[in-house]
């Protein structure tokens, strides 16, 4: 029983979070999905719906990248990491490859809406 | 016994307080929703600044917590089960041994079903809340450069669209 549950509990969460990157950008939400290709200028991400979009490369600040976190639980879940181990470097490295093309410069793409910015005041609301 | 609870830490770090925002013609967001207006969401963004998210373009929020808390329950009902399994045995031995068990699933798994609740309870708060009235800052993005005009956004989601700067004429002076 003991041995179960580690492992229940990490495929639960990597099941529900572990395919998706995430992108964080200077002053506009963090996006989350997945990282299809990139122009020498910006990075194509989908949505739920499958719809792509464009962010530009320059209001990226910084990425965390899908299959780390498997990689990084892997060794939690025993024997499971002979199986965890590997999806999560072949998941990685394709969403390394992804992010660092610049060959997707075909596909018609939406640009991501801009988000505004509000003044929460001196206190801000939490 | 000691993977427990490194597993249980890891799921805890993991399901902090970030919600994911799905959106219709727009990437989805991994956020902290602050509160909200009759019409926007407001979310913190990385670096601590406030965005508003229009509600009309969101087509699903999935709030933080409730894994967090139906693995909390599981263990905790584990923990429940090993309890009533411990108090049917006649053997004093037995029951320890069931009470202890039940003592090591029971306490994290309300701790964990507490945390995953207190959580999606905030961000569905704050998801629902429609009061809070924020006015907009300023635009940090997408700003004409030099030479450029810039058309009036329409909407909340339209882009500023650039134009090329018509040179202006100036109407001819009649010579003597």
């Amino acid at each position: 029983m003991p041995r179960v549950v580690p492992i229940l509990l990490i495929a639960l969460t990597l099941a529900n979070a572990a395919c998706s990157s995430i992108l964080y950008r200077n002053g506009q939400a963090t996006v989350i999905g997945d990282v299809r290709h990139g122009t020498p200028t910006h990075v194509v991400i989908a949505n739920s719906e499958g719809q792509q979009f464009r962010i530009p490369r320059q209001s990226v600040s910084g990425t965390r990248l899908g299959g780390l976190r498997t990689i990084l639980w892997s060794p939690l879940t025993g024997y499971g990491l002979l199986l965890m181990a590997p999806l999560g470097v072949l998941q990685w490295v394709g969403d390394v490859n992804a992010l660092d093309s610049t060959d997707g410069g075909n596909a018609a793409l939406l640009d991501v809406p801009f988000e505004e910015e509000v003044d929460a005041g001196p206190e801000p609301h939490r | 016994m000691k993977r427990l609870f490194l597993s249980l830490l890891c799921l805890v770090a993991y399901a902090c307080s970030s919600a994911t925002v799905y959106r219709h013609n727009a990437p989805d967001l991994e956020t902290t929703i602050l509160g909200g207006s009759a019409t926007h969401i407001y979310v913190e963004t990385e670096d601590g600044r406030i965005v508003r998210i229009p509600r009309k373009n969101i087509t699903d929020v999935d709030h933080p917590g409730n894994i967090e808390a139906v693995i909390g329950g599981v263990i905790a009902l584990t923990g429940g089960m090993l309890f009533a399994v411990g108090n049917t045995s006649n053997q004093p031995e037995v029951r320890v041994v069931f009470t202890a068990l039940g003592t090591i699933y029971a306490v994290p798994g309300i701790i964990l079903l507490a945390d995953g609740l207190i959580n999606w309870n905030r961000s569905n708060s704050a998801f629902d809340d429609r009061r809070t009235n924020l006015p907009v800052l300023k635009r940090t993005e997408l700003a004409p450069s030099a030479g450029e005009l810039t058309t009036p956004a329409t909407s909340d989601y339209a882009i500023p669209v650039t134009l090329p700067r018509v040179p202006t004429l100036t109407a001819p002076t009649s010579s003597p």
